[in-house]
């Protein structure tokens, strides 16, 4: 899924400043998953935003009028639909949802100023409840099959494809010692598994060009379309 | 031949030392240094934005050790450049005269003075010998387009006996040197058992007669500058050290004699085919060092040698 | 209403009952102070509570184990938001009461 957190309140305080009345969106996809921007943390925003501007302080232009929605999905026009008569009456929609969902709600109400309350982080996956780990770069190229299923792109500061570098030591790597060392994580597995001999290979330069350095990226499916 | 290729061709024993490039545009000490290595050492080191501080580029300050009669030996990190400004950089570093590359990773952004830098890591230091190598042996880009009048580097990579897994630095090895490592220069030793360890793993799978392998060392300048080193990363720094340097009145003087005793251990390990000086910020020390080990003159200013002349 | 009371089940509302009356506090029970809500005491100074108080079990004495850790976090967390919006984060209070602390809880809520 895609793990996002929440701007800073100061952030987003500065965002709507010149708003007196936001419609402030959820998303029930990722962002629920990730506590970000489901309905409970719409819910809290919404009273917090409103606190803030009732202490009449901080560059801020008198009380705000909070409306809330939380939507099955903001990355599809269907779910957004239902949202444009809140849209017409509001100064400023507030998206909390990942920046696929803001730029979709932008691009849908080309007439109304959207910002993002959040901070999209990453693809990644719950590791623990409150702990949300990093787990792809989206690169459009997968290596998994070389490394038993951990991915260096991603969880290598060097994104490295023939590691492990010489910071690697008792585990974690060379940048903090509360980051595993991918490439030794990728050599533990690949010796359980049998497969050292994987590691050997010296692996080519990669194609970055399905990456995001590539451009603009688009995936067709034309037996579909 | 250059110096540090003759040498070894030769069957010498190597020295070279590193040279960290000034923080600002004054390259009036870096060309002292170089002057005070050149005789000394066979080739300099200069050090590409180590530990992620910016400094001179490793490319100018070649250049400037070469106008001081030195030999300087370029080093490229992966952390800065894609691989199409590397290329780039070593063509021109071989059109002035750099005849030396030492391909590395590169220290992460997050230790150094500007920890908020995207890095690049286009390509690793694996791949990076593998592109210099490409572009010497058969005259191409990485691409595979020709070039050309190639460069014709005598290509370098660094080892880390004391990283983990220990058991796969012997490995990582060979894959540097399949790549096209010629010569390797060590992280710095201290540990002279894990050392051994790793050079034991090393001449196991034959790989002492594949590449030149040049062991590290740093002169400590004193107690402090010992213990910041044995918090880095990838270093492994003996307690009994640690304590011989507290402990010494004269620490300065006890640095030169752990590193000397070092380097005298070091040239008995076989397999070991030279020293590599990184006198961090001492710089001033190797000529001693040097001479206090006995490897004084060199063997490219003796008259018969069939290198390159001096200057 | 001057102030909110969120009691935990457990200790905070055997305390509170001891406590006597409070005029203009209102108390609030909950099955544990871990499960404090941070919706209701956003809610509670919306409505312009001065201060809300979390009665918790001592630490080591909650019955849900975790409890009075979940709730320091909380409070903390809230706390931060609170002075982010410009509030004073010091008109939160979580205090630690046993079932009986009746005239301490009294003392807490007059901001002794």
């Amino acid at each position: 899924m895609i793990v996002a957190d929440r701007k800073p309140l100061a952030e987003i305080l500065t965002l709507v400043r010149h708003a007196g009345r936001i419609l402030l969106v959820g998303c029930q996809e990722c962002v629920t998953v990730c506590l970000a921007g489901g309905e409970r943390e719409v819910a809290e925003l919404s009273l917090i935003l409103r606190l803030a501007r009732a202490q009449g302080r901080a560059q801020v232009d008198g009380p705000l009028e909070v409306i809330t929605a939380t939507v099955h999905r903001q990355c599809d026009d269907e779910f957004l639909a239902p949202l444009a008569d809140q849209v017409a009456n509001v100064d400023c929609v507030v998206s909390m949802s990942c920046g696929v969902g803001v730029q979709h709600m932008a691009a849908y109400f080309p007439h109304t100023w959207v910002v993002p309350a959040l901070n999209t982080r990453f693809a990644g996956a719950t590791i623990k409840q409150g702990l949300w780990e990093e787990r792809c770069s989206l690169c459009g190229d997968c290596q998994l099959y070389r490394t038993g299923g951990i991915c260096p792109i991603t969880r290598c500061a060097k994104s490295l494809l023939n590691g492990p570098c010489g910071g690697s030591q008792e585990g974690h790597c060379e940048i903090s010692a509360d980051i595993p060392c991918a490439w030794q994580q990728i050599y533990d597995h690949l010796r359980t598994m049998g497969k050292l001999e994987l590691i050997e290979e010296i692996v080519c330069v990669k194609d970055w060009s399905r990456a995001r350095d590539g451009g603009l990226r688009r995936s067709v499916r034309e037996d579909v379309s | 031949m250059n110096r540090l290729q003759g040498v070894l061709a030769a069957g010498g024993f190597a020295v070279t030392a590193e040279i960290g490039p000034p923080k600002g545009a004054d390259p009036t000490r870096l060309r002292r240094y170089a002057e005070r290595l050149r005789e000394c050492t066979d080739a300099q080191n200069l050090t590409d934005n180590q530990t992620a501080i910016v400094r001179l580029s490793s490319l100018a300050a070649c250049v400037h050790v070469l106008a001081a009669g030195g030999e300087p030996v370029l080093q490229v990190t992966c952390r800065d450049r894609n691989r199409i400004a590397i290329q780039s950089d070593l063509l021109g570093a071989y059109s002035l005269g750099v005849q030396n590359v030492l391909c590395l990773s590169g220290d992460h952004q997050s230790f150094g003075n500007h920890p908020t830098a995207k890095n690049v890591y286009d390509i690793d230091s694996i791949q990076l010998l593998g592109m210099v190598r490409r572009m010497r042996d058969e005259g191409c880009f990485l691409c595979g387009e020709e070039m050309k009048a190639p460069p014709r580097f005598f290509i370098g990579a660094a080892a880390n006996p004391f990283a983990d897994p220990l058991e796969f630095r012997a490995k990582r090895l060979a894959k540097k040197i399949a790549a096209g490592a010629d010569f390797i220069q060590t992280q710095a030793v201290f540990d002279l058992e894990r050392f051994r360890t790793w050079m034991a793993m090393v001449r196991d799978i034959g790989l002492d007669e594949q590449t030149a392998i040049l062991a590290g060392v740093i002169p400590p300048k004193s107690a402090r500058a010992l213990r910041f080193m044995a918090q880095v990363p990838g270093m492994a720094v003996p307690k009994e050290l640690l304590r011989r340097m507290e402990s010494a009145s004269d620490q300065q003087e006890e640095g030169k004699r752990i590193c000397s005793e070092l380097m005298e251990e070091l040239r008995s390990v076989p397999g070991v085919r030279g020293l590599h000086i990184m006198a961090v910020m001492w710089e001033d020390v190797v000529p001693e060092l040097v001479e206090r080990a006995g490897l004084l003159p060199r063997p490219w200013q003796a008259a018969s040698f069939s290198g390159r002349e001096t200057g | 209403m001057r102030a909110v009371v969120f009691a935990c089940a457990v200790s905070g509302i055997p305390a509170w009952q001891k406590a006597g009356d409070c005029p203009g506090v209102e108390c609030q029970e909950i099955p544990c102070a871990g499960g404090l809500d941070g919706l209701q005491v956003l809610e509670a100074f919306l409505a312009g509570a001065e201060r809300v108080f979390v009665l918790a079990c001592h630490p080591g004495a909650c019955r849900s184990h975790l409890g009075t850790e979940t709730v320091r976090q909380r409070v903390a967390y809230l706390q931060t938001e609170l002075q982010a919006a410009g509030l004073d984060g010091g008109r939160l209070v979580l205090a630690h009461v046993s079932p009986d602390a009746g005239q301490r809880v009294r003392r807490i809520l007059s901001g002794g």
